[in-house]
């Protein structure tokens, strides 16, 4: 018998079929209801939900577009052509290296060292030429620059109160005292009389 | 006008009651399907309906993605797989509740021992198919669900029907294989 059992468990549909028998299973008749109620439970399916949420989604997404470019970069960024640079950003060389151009001697006879210390700038030089004469820069100071711009970003914010500050520069009201006519004393000039005593003597 | 009031407040109110009849079809078609892949992981039929019943609430949130036929059971059947063997993996009182509930129904018997026969060798063909890797594990509970043939079982894992064939044949083998070592060592004894 154990031999018989053996050799039914080794082929496939025998097994197959051991298998689908253990698995021929029906649930019980209330499931289907608990199925149900447990959905029943669960928010009803709603056509407005998902194109309600894509549409607050892209307003959102345009309202933070629009802050971001209405609020705009305030910061100046850091790497500027040389010639929009400050003054004291710029590398200037030390004064006893730089020739006075307006010296006595002509090029030709300066030294081979003092031509080799003046100051170079190649391409500045070079772009200088071919450009466009420009308005005089106006030139401030970085720091006070830098400071400036922070308070017009912080006043832009919100985050600076400057309440205190409009508070002192508001011109106060004070009494006058009361106009009255200026006396102004008559100015006499006496005569210059000449000192007794030889003319010429030392006195 | 009544009409058009009650279907603009139908569209307003978003409730599409086509999709909750088609849920119904779904879950009357699917109910069993469901039921018996659970089944054939946890043997234990009031964990396999709540296992069943949670894949179908998960269903249900999702079913506008769902709507067709063939991607229902397939995602359906992968869910419940998956629901069921983290409940096998996290319920630790499982294996006391088998044997209490004595696990799979046993074929009639005639005799008493013939009865004792058939849970015998219902236990060795569950204890045989739970030794089997998941993926060869899953392939043989699905081919034997529903009479369900190759190209079924592919469709159901979203998976080549070549695989599932040389998954099949190599489950056999390891079931064979397995149940003739516990027939032998019991034979022994």
């Amino acid at each position: 018998m154990d031999a018989e059992r053996r050799d039914e468990a080794l082929t496939a549909s025998a097994l197959d079929g051991e298998i689908r028998a253990a698995l021929d299973v029906d649930p019980s008749p209330e499931f289907l209801a608990r199925v149900r109620t447990g959905i029943a439970s669960e928010p009803r399916q709603a056509a407005w939900r998902w194109p309600w949420m894509f549409a607050a989604a892209g307003a959102m997404a345009t309202l933070i577009a629009i802050a971001i470019v209405v609020s705009g970069p305030h910061e100046v960024s850091s790497v500027l052509p040389a010639d929009r640079m400050p003054l004291q950003a710029r590398t200037v060389a030390p004064f006893s290296q730089i020739v006075p151009v307006a010296s006595g001697f002509s090029r030709t006879e300066r030294s081979a060292e003092a031509f080799a210390l003046q100051p170079r700038e190649p391409a500045r030089s070079v772009h200088a030429a071919g450009r466009q004469p420009r308005e005089p820069e106006v030139l401030i100071d970085p720091r006070e620059s830098m400071a400036l711009r922070r308070l017009i970003a912080g006043t832009r914010e919100g985050t600076l109160d400057l309440s205190a500050a409009l508070q002192a520069t508001t011109p106060t009201t004070m009494d006058l005292p009361p106009l009255s006519e200026i006396a102004i004393p008559v100015i006499t000039i006496d005569p210059i009389t000449p000192e007794a005593g030889d003319e010429g003597a030392r006195q | 006008m009544h009409d058009q009031a009650v279907r603009l407040a139908g569209s307003l109110i978003g409730v599409e009651p086509e999709l909750e009849q088609e849920f119904e079809v779904r879950l009357v078609e699917s109910s069993t399907l469901a039921f018996r892949v659970a089944f054939g992981v946890l043997r234990h039929r009031q964990d396999a309906e709540d296992i069943a019943q949670e894949a179908f609430v998960k269903a249900y949130r999702g079913f506008r993605q769902l709507r067709d036929r063939d991607r229902f059971r397939a995602w359906l059947v992968r869910m419940t797989w998956r629901l069921a063997i983290d409940r096998q993996r996290n319920d630790r009182r499982r294996t006391s509740r088998e044997q209490e509930n004595a696990g799979p129904p046993i074929p009639p018997a005639e005799t008493a021992t013939e009865a004792v026969d058939a849970r015998e060798r219902a236990e060795h063909l569950w204890a045989a198919i739970d030794t089997l890797p998941e993926k060869l594990r899953v392939v043989v509970v699905l081919s034997n669900i529903e009479e369900h043939d190759i190209g079924d079982v592919a469709r159901l894992l979203g998976l080549p029907p070549g695989t599932v064939k040389s998954r099949l044949f190599l489950a056999r083998q390891r079931l064979k294989e397995q149940l003739q070592w516990m027939l032998s060592d019991e034979t022994r004894r």
